[in-house]
């Protein structure tokens, strides 16, 4: 599909938050349009070691979207809320592409930058943490959800509390245990060293 | 879910967690035994956790790298890490902790950072860190912490610095904005280490309060060079400085806020992302604000990417705003826009530093010390070029000169206007010298990129030397070459190239009004030479914005001169003692005012804005010619006071000789006046200054209309018309001149061809009504006065317009009362009611005598 007219992205987000669920199914694809758009032109652009920051990417994203009209903070944090999943996504999908293009020389190393330098593996990737994510979806959704928020979209505690529609104490709670038990999981369950 | 014996085993394993870490590590253990009791999985789960927590911590935290395996501090103090001796912590940063040591070797104490040995397993990591520290340790620079040396032990990489005494700038910021000359101090301090990194090819990426580190004797460090750069476009890693790290696990907060728009959209960045670092720390140290802070990761990153914080700073001293100015240019969104190298901000900064009493206090004076570099360039080429006309004397003597249109060499949008600017002001700096004639903007420009040899050139402007050169704009840098060229031999006579740093004013102050003193006395009389040498000092910025105004004046349309209004206003803003923008600002509502010219306002709200603006511009600064030579066209067509507009037409051309305009303007009045000699010798002059140039050449055609000659009027604007045939104006003045020698149907054909070429004039629309008229087409003469009075509802018409269509079918009393509405708007046009032969029949009734004294016509 072609791009999505901007303002199409606001009105949805407008009629998801005045309670038309059906909004959000529409919503979905041109934002993941997007999202990927705006991912792999970056995995295309840049070079061949190139860490992907989701953050900015989902901010990239958010701003073609928007541009010229930035709609208010409430659907910031809404847009914010929807692109984290789909940026799971994407990223998922390209370091499996990269994983299968691997035995034919595949073209990128995706790897997440923020966790650089924080696990024995200084560079986990992108499937080990989905996969130990999904894990934690297993055994508490709402864990996973807050990490998905916080890491994939870079919500902050508040704004990740206004999205879950729970309190921010709880919110750090999840998320300070959810981490730990992704770090814990992911130093076990480590995928060997590339 | 609560029966589900997974979920209520997971929600204890939690709780646990939770509660164990809220104690501490002592007690933890009896808390366990007592909580799990024998139930020895739960216990191992939790302690799994627990023993992983700390690790954990910055785990998909994006501010820093957790310290994986980081040593304990305990574990190093006294043992030796390579030739160093660890005596104690300094602190922990965000990767690893700093120590204190003893270089055994040199017995100098150092300060020893070391990172985690899992750092080094990837080997990528490892060459790009000891790359990178080699690069930081390569930068001997007084205001970058000095890197000794790097090294591995055991596997882990460490850092060896010097060891300072002192707080980060983050800490000294904790009380607030610093004294505006302390602040100016540092900001300078960071400025110059920044700008010797990055004469390196290094990038700090992470300019911030927390890596600005200053010694407790006031010398200012910047930290963390190298060390940035290993997170790749991503946060910092950390610092070698002795630091607590304010970051609150959860949030993005202390990393963002200096982030430059580029960073925060991932893509590359280079030293100008440190420019805008730069300048959100230099806001906060003068305001105590921090220049990006909102309530959340997400709002702070749109606003760097969309908003500017508040540069106001009403009531502060006037420092303060040139300080905040700054900042501002830094913190431009686009990197083309900032200040294009650190250097150029350090020396900006030791501008305001040096107007900056170094106690901070009442009485902070501004010296006006910025210069126009461009505009002191031009007179720099102008002094050369003279001195050296007056070396090459026995060569024989050169009066007069043309100064081609400068070769624009660079691309950006704005480089066209800028070199067309350039050469204008370098043209009325040379106009000023009443020794030498110099050939005005209009007629050069015909010559730009003209392919024909100089001594055709010179042939065709009559000069005998000619300066030509091309301008190139890199950023914000400029680089021109001039050639000075007597034109009859294309004897080269003097070459020069400058190249500047665009905000480099203070050292080229002084070079080049030096080169000027000294260059020029010889040949200029001390008047000149002071007023060649007393270029005003004014803001280069405020410069910019005049230049691009005069460009847009100079266009002569409704929306050009719009646009000019802006640039004029924008450059008062910037500067509000700057009188050429006023000057330019009237010349604006002068074109809008008057329908001799532009004419879409009625004079009378047009006009009075323009006198305001001559006058605050006389103000100013009472030696500007432009600014007299406008005055005085107010009060020509406006004001009616004829003695004074003469004053100020001579004030103009005593100041400028060679300001074309003036003598142009100048013989407008003359021809009213019916001084048709005058008028004509003032004519003759602006066609000197300016021969080529079209509008110059129409109106000693129009002039010799009034004065009857008509069949000179029309060889003058057959001339206009070889210079350009598709002058529109030519046309017209061509129109009314057959008209008046009763060749109607060529009088109609040129008076047609002209409103081709100027669609949209409303005045050729009522003078072919007027021929209409006068050559017995009453119904098609009529059907132009309904047109005139439909369109006067879109927009303003002169009644004088009006009128003379009304003349032209006898309605003499219609004709009167257009005349007298023509007077309550103060139409310019009616200066001419004297000489005007269209007004021939109606010169009998008393009406029009009347109406001549009002509007005060000398006999």
């Amino acid at each position: 599909m072609g791009a999505a007219p901007p303002f199409a992205i606001t009105q949805l987000l407008r009629a998801w938050n005045s309670g038309d669920s059906g909004a959000l199914d529409r919503l979905l694809p041109l934002v993941y349009d997007e999202l990927r758009r705006v991912a792999h032109n970056r995995l295309r652009r840049e070079r061949r070691d190139q860490t992907l920051q989701p953050t900015a990417l989902v901010n990239e994203a958010y701003l073609r979207l928007v541009r010229g009209k930035p709609p208010q903070w409430q659907n910031r944090t809404q847009f914010f809320a929807v692109c984290a999943r789909l940026m799971r996504q994407i990223l998922v999908d390209a370091a499996r592409r990269r994983d299968a293009g691997k035995r034919g020389g595949g073209p990128v190393r995706v790897t997440l930058n923020e966790d650089a330098l924080t696990v024995d593996s200084p560079q986990p990737d992108v499937l080990a943490l989905d996969e130990a994510l999904n894990a934690l979806e297993a055994l508490d959704r709402r864990k996973s959800r807050v990490v998905e928020l916080r890491f994939f979209a870079g919500l902050s505690v508040e704004e990740t509390a206004a999205a879950l529609d729970v309190s921010s104490d709880t919110v750090l709670r999840d998320w300070k245990f959810a981490k730990t038990w992704l770090y814990q999981e992911l130093r076990r369950g480590r995928r060997p060293t590339r | 879910m609560d029966a589900d014996p997974r979920g209520e085993r997971w929600r204890r394993v939690e709780e646990l967690y939770h509660a164990a870490l809220s104690l501490d590590e002592d007690d933890r253990a009896a808390f366990l035994k007592d909580a799990c009791g024998s139930d020895v999985p739960l216990r191992e789960e939790v302690d799994a956790l627990l023993s992983v927590a700390g690790d954990a911590e910055r785990f998909l935290e994006p501010d820093a790298a957790a310290p994986a395996n980081r040593p304990r501090a305990s574990e190093l103090v006294g043992r030796r890490i390579g030739p160093y001796l660890v005596r104690g912590t300094l602190g922990a940063g965000g990767m690893g902790e700093v120590y204190r040591a003893t270089d055994t070797r040199l017995g100098r104490d150092v300060a020893l950072k070391v990172l985690p040995a899992t750092f080094s397993a990837n080997a990528d990591h490892l060459r790009r860190f000891e790359q990178e520290a080699r690069a930081a340790a390569a930068l001997n620079h007084p205001n970058i912490l000095a890197v000794f040396d790097v090294g591995t032990d055991e596997g882990a990489p460490y850092f060896v610095s010097e060891l300072l005494e002192g707080e980060t700038l983050r800490d000294a910021l904790a009380s607030g904005a610093l004294p505006l000359r302390t602040a100016i101090d540092w900001a300078i301090q960071i400025a110059t280490g920044l700008a010797a990194a990055h004469e390196k090819g290094i990038v700090h990426r992470d300019v911030k309060p927390e890596n600005v580190f200053v010694t407790t004797d006031g010398r200012v460090k910047i930290l963390d060079f190298g060390v940035a750069k290993l997170a790749e476009g991503g946060p910092p890693a950390a610092s070698l400085a002795t630091r607590s790290d304010s970051t609150i696990p959860g949030t993005l907060i202390g990393t963002i806020q200096y982030m430059s728009p580029e960073q925060a959209r991932g893509l590359p960045v280079d030293m100008r992302s440190d420019v805008f670092g730069f300048g959100a720390v230099l806001y906060e140290m003068v305001t105590g604000r921090r220049a990006f802070e909102r309530s959340t990761p997400i709002a702070t990153l749109a606003a760097i990417l969309d908003e500017d914080p508040p540069y106001a700073a009403p009531g502060r001293p006037p420092a303060v705003q040139r300080a905040l100015q700054v900042a501002r240019r830094c913190l431009e969104k686009s990197p083309q826009a900032r200040f294009q190298s650190c250097r150029d901000v350090a020396l900006v900064l030791s501008d305001i530093r040096a107007d900056t009493p170094a106690r901070a206090g009442a009485g902070v004076r501004r010296r006006r010390v910025v210069v126009a570099l461009v505009l002191l360039m031009a007179a720099g080429i102008g002094a050369w070029a003279l001195s050296r006309l007056e070396r090459s004397r026995d060569a024989g003597k050169i009066r007069s000169i043309a100064v081609l249109p400068l070769e624009n060499l660079s691309h950006g949008p704005d480089d066209e206007y800028f070199a067309d600017s350039l050469t204008e002001a370098l043209i009325t700096d040379l106009a000023k010298i009443s020794a030498l004639r110099t050939v005005s903007r209009t007629s050069v420009m015909r010559f730009k990129r003209t392919l024909k040899p100089l001594p055709q050139i010179g042939k065709e402007l009559d000069v005998d030397a000619v300066v030509e050169g091309t301008i190139e704009r890199v950023g914000n840098r400029v680089r021109i070459n001039a050639k000075l060229i007597r034109a009859a031999t294309d004897q080269h006579l003097w070459a020069e190239a400058y190249e500047r740093d665009m905000r480099d004013v203070l050292v080229l102050q002084d070079e080049v009004a030096r080169s000027i003193a000294r260059e020029v006395r010889v040949t200029l009389t001390p008047d000149e030479h002071a007023r060649l040498a007393s270029v005003r000092a004014v803001d280069p910025e405020a410069y910019q914005l005049y230049l691009k105004g005069r460009y847009f004046w100079d266009r002569r349309t409704e929306a050009s001169i719009e646009r000019a209004i802006a640039y004029f206003n924008g450059a008062i803003a910037k500067d509000p003692t700057y009188g050429a923008a006023y000057s330019g600002l009237a010349d604006c509502y002068l074109s809008l005012g008057f329908s001799f010219d532009v004419g879409s306002l009625p004079p009378h709200e047009a006009i009075p804005r323009a006198k305001d603006a001559a006058m605050r511009a006389l103000a100013l600064d009472e030696s500007l010619a432009e600014a007299h030579n406008s005055l005085a066209y107010v009060k020509l067509n406006y004001d009616w006071d004829w003695p004074a507009a003469e004053a100020e037409f001579k004030r103009s051309l005593q100041l400028n000789p060679g300001y074309a305009q003036a003598h142009h303007w100048y013989s407008h009045l003359l021809i009213a006046a019916g001084r048709v000699d005058e008028s004509l010798t003032e004519g003759r002059q602006a066609l000197t200054l300016d021969q080529l140039s079209p509008i110059m050449n129409v109106h000693v055609g129009w002039n010799r209309l009034f004065a009857r000659q008509y069949d000179l009027a029309l060889d003058q604007l057959a001339k206009t018309l070889e210079l350009d045939p598709n002058y529109g104006l030519a046309y017209w003045y061509r129109g009314l001149v057959y008209e008046q020698q009763g060749r109607f149907p060529e009088a109609l054909a040129a008076l047609r061809k002209g409103a081709e070429f100027l669609k949209g004039n409303v005045g050729i629309d009522a003078d072919i009504g007027h021929l209409y008229a006068v050559s017995g087409s009453r119904r098609e003469a009529e059907k132009a006065l309904r047109g005139l009075r439909q369109a006067s509802t879109q927009r303003f018409i002169s009644s004088f317009e009006i009128a003379l269509v009304h003349i032209g079918l006898g309605q003499v009393d219609s004709a009167f009362d257009a005349l007298e509405r023509a007077y309550r708007e103060r139409s310019d046009l009616l200066v001419y009611l004297r000489v005007d032969p269209r007004l021939d029949p109606i010169r009998s009734d008393r009406r029009l005598d009347d109406l001549i004294r009002r509007v005060g016509i000398p006999r």
